[in-house]
């Protein structure tokens, strides 16, 4: 007996040192380099006009230029581009960028932009073809050339911002552009593998060399790993915090925190095609039912209350009259609208946002006080996110990608709208194409308001609590400043160890 | 024998065969659509059939079937969805990242266990003896992942001594290690310890006192010997709750090992990687097995095998 097991546990020994040998131990981050710690798993394609994912999107704010960007304060500055002018509603020349160059070395011209703005523009497949309007670009010169869209587009520079441009080689290769991103950033993709994503310096960036030589996107498996890893001096940057994980640095010198108003929105959706909340008046009773409130204490002063479909303080918000916490009022409007028994479908899952499992409590107590008998089905994260639109309710969110308030609707309208709430509605995709075809500020502005107030009466979505981003990072960052976006402003950030 | 061979051979085949089948079964069952974990709100139809047509995933369930189990009788696992890298490397990868952890903590955990036991027995109710049995019952009644805790806090946040995110090799072991090694040693030196008190208390110990041996030619020439026997039969069941406990103390610390890839790879419904985890860990079980029987029956002629 006692050599069975002795010799088996040598075979053991054996079979797993042989693997042992296989084993390739991953590179550790120069001191140069800088570490973001993230527990975003990374879907592995970096196509950046096909990606949503906060990891994808700061991967290719670095690896990417922009026609125009964000600057820390959200102010649009020159990027590829070095001038830009409306010549009508429909038209914006653009003078780019001379003596830039792409990763591989092929020279960056009025071509690549073409290719970049015809794809995402005009092709339904790819993801963000939503935010954008069908466009076509002529070329006036290899560094001048005109963006014409088919119908005015107010949103045009900001969006502008939030697009990375791709190579015409890339554009027509998607395979090559989502496996291994080449763009004219200031940083060259290097390879996603053992968890992460690397990143190095591009010394022949148009602005200069970066002031740091790489930039590791590490992906951990949990996130007191992650805060351990940061207070310890192994991570430099950790965002996207809960207050939670702020118990876990605790007052850890070295570390400094800060928060952002991220334009983030937490939402809970109605499929307006099931059962009694296909009906206005019964979404707006569920809405007086929430104890939102009640949500946002759990956040400790790192949430807002949302009092209109657009974030708090967001570009175009406007506060509405707000759906106050009142149960009696949700009942009362229940019994308005011949509400007497009803079950609705829930899909909870913890570990997507932040105090997900209390809030997704607070929900369906709030539910449960006012009659509503709630069907909760408790589901891991990959199938909460596969599934969540077949339930009758459901929380999701929604984040103002562009700055500007034709993303944040963009989720009402269209195949978005359609897929996620069944929400085909004549009178908002009437008022969306107003404001977007706007081109007064003030006018649009007036616009953007009726869209709101719209929106906010149908409620094909109720906002639960406007999150700030929560960013930790170490004190030998320096230069650390974060805009308005995911993009992430690297280029002068230095490191002290 | 060779007869004996072929037919365990075939064995395992049906049994791994068995394991690919339930665990190909239990993904498309379970729910979760890798295309749509992978895509974003906004991908439309056409794109996530991409994705699936790109995996595979487009085909009829027993046609995907048949390929996966083609691909595995040639060792072609498929690649991963996130990383595009082939599964089975990665697999192995991981699980010679546990192997090793779990096979160094077992090593110090002997070391320690065998010579602190037999210090302690060799002076039963001593003052070593004392604080060594304290010890270990206040490692008893904590829980592994508890240690790694406050061990990061204290090494790695306080100190910034050793790292808290672990990684195969070097200091970044460390800990994990230590978190690892005190689950193993109250067990296995309380057995080193018993056995030691009874081993002096044998006559072949008092008559080698009796002929003048120094107290360290018997502890080392003959007790040791003797004491360490009963920890061979332990080792083995330890082995096994220490790979289960790996995976606790690889998430705490996130050292790439099966664990934390496990973790991973099940949340991102990383089809080939979940099937590379399951078969490799079946396979290696049970080539184990039939090896160790192989060798006993070829050093021990009692035992035969038809």
């Amino acid at each position: 007996m006692s050599r069975s097991h002795l010799l088996r546990t040598s075979l053991v020994g054996l079979v797993a040192a042989t693997a042992a040998g296989m084993f390739v131990v991953p590179a550790v981050a120069a001191v140069d380099v800088l570490v973001f710690g993230t527990t975003e798993v990374p879907s592995g394609s970096w196509d950046p006009q096909q990606n949503f994912g906060t990891v994808p999107i700061q991967v290719n704010s670095l690896v990417f230029g922009n026609l125009i960007q964000f600057n820390a304060e959200g102010e649009l500055v020159p990027d590829l581009a070095t001038e830009w002018a409306r010549i009508d509603d429909n038209t914006l020349e653009v003078t780019l960028r001379e003596g830039v160059t792409f990763h591989d070395g092929t020279t960056f011209d009025a071509g690549d932009v073409r290719a970049t703005i015809e794809r995402v523009a005009n092709d339904a497949n790819i993801a963000h073809n939503i935010f954008w309007s069908p466009s076509k670009v002529e070329i006036i010169e290899p560094h001048k050339l005109r963006i014409v869209t088919d119908a005015p587009f107010a949103p045009l520079e900001r969006v502008l911002a939030v697009t990375n441009i791709i190579s015409e080689e890339q554009a027509a290769d998607p395979e090559a552009l989502r496996v291994h991103p080449v763009g004219t950033g200031y940083f060259k993709f290097d390879s996603y593998t053992d968890s992460v994503v690397r990143l190095t310096a591009f010394n022949e960036y148009w602005n200069g060399a970066p002031g740091v030589s790489g930039v590791d996107f590490r992906v951990l498996a949990d996130r007191n790993a992650m805060m351990a890893g940061l207070a310890a001096g192994e991570l430099d940057i950790t965002y996207r915090l809960s207050p939670a994980d702020l118990d876990v640095i605790g007052s850890t010198d070295g570390i400094s925190v800060t928060s952002f108003h991220a334009l983030d929105n937490v939402w809970f959706g109605f499929d307006t095609t099931a059962n009694a909340v296909s009906d206005p008046r019964v979404r707006r009773a569920i809405a007086h039912a929430i104890n939102r409130p009640g949500i946002i204490e759990l956040f400790g002063g790192y949430a807002k209350l949302p009092d209109s479909p657009l974030p708090v303080g967001a570009p175009g918000y406007e506060p509405l009259s707000p759906y106050d916490y009142n149960p009696e009022l949700a009942k009362q409007l229940l019994a308005d609208a011949g509400i007497t028994d009803l079950t609705l479908r829930y899909p909870s899952s913890s570990g997507v946002w932040p105090f997900q499992q209390q809030v997704d409590q607070i929900i369906v107590s709030s539910l449960e006080a006012v009659g509503i008998k709630v069907q909760v089905e408790r589901l891991d994260t990959a199938t909460f996110f596969s599934t969540y639109p077949t339930y009758d309710i459901f929380v999701q969110s929604w984040y103002m990608l562009t700055g500007d308030p034709d993303f944040s609707f963009s989720i009402y309208g269209g195949s978005l709208g359609a897929a996620i709430f069944k929400w085909q509605d004549e009178g908002f995709a009437e008022r969306f194409a107003k404001q977007r075809s706007n081109m007064d500020p003030v006018g649009r502005q007036a616009d953007i308001n009726e869209l709101s107030k719209y929106v906010w009466e149908e409620l094909p979505l109720l906002p639960l609590h406007n999150l700030q981003w929560i960013v930790a990072y170490s004190d030998d960052v320096v230069g650390y400043t974060h805009g308005p976006t995911f993009a992430e402003l690297l280029h002068g950030v230095t490191l002290k160890r | 024998m060779p007869k004996y061979v072929a037919t365990q051979i075939l064995q395992i085949i049906f049994l791994v065969l068995v394991v690919a089948t339930v665990v190909f079964v239990m993904l498309r069952v379970v729910g979760g659509d890798p295309a749509r974990i992978a895509g974003s709100p906004a991908s439309t139809e056409q794109v996530l059939q991409q994705f699936r047509e790109r995996f595979g995933l487009d085909r009829p369930v027993l046609e995907q079937y048949f390929s996966y189990i083609g691909g595995i009788a040639q060792g072609d696992f498929g690649s991963s969805f996130r990383s595009g890298e082939p599964a089975l490397q990665i697999t192995l990868k991981a699980i010679g990242n546990t192997g090793m952890l779990v096979l160094l903590a077992m090593g110090i955990g002997l070391l320690i266990s065998t010579s602190c036991g037999l210090a302690a027995g060799w002076r039963k109710d001593g003052w070593f003896d004392r604080t060594a049995l304290t010890l270990v019952a206040i490692f008893q009644s904590v829980p592994g992942f508890f240690v790694a805790i406050v061990l990061v806090l204290i090494f790695s946040i306080r100190l910034r001594w050793l790292p808290a995110l672990g990684a195969p090799g070097g200091a970044g072991m460390v800990l994990p290690l230590v978190a690892l090694v005190i689950t193993l040693i109250p067990e296995q030196f309380r057995l080193v310890r018993e056995s030691t008190i009874r081993q002096i208390s044998l006559d072949y110990v008092r008559s080698a006192r009796g002929f003048g041996l120094s107290d360290t030619k018997v502890l080392f020439g003959s007790v040791l010997k003797n004491a360490v026997l009963p920890l061979v039969a332990v080792v083995g069941i330890q082995l096994g709750y220490l790979l289960s406990g790996a995976v606790a103390v690889e998430v705490v610390f996130n050292y790439p090992g099966i664990g934390t890839l496990a973790q991973t790879v099940l949340t991102a419904r990383d089809y080939p990687v979940i099937q590379a985890i399951t078969i490799v860990g079946a396979a290696a079980f049970l080539i184990i097995n039939l090896v160790v029987d192989l060798t006993l029956a070829h050093l021990n002629r009692r035992v035969s095998i038809r």
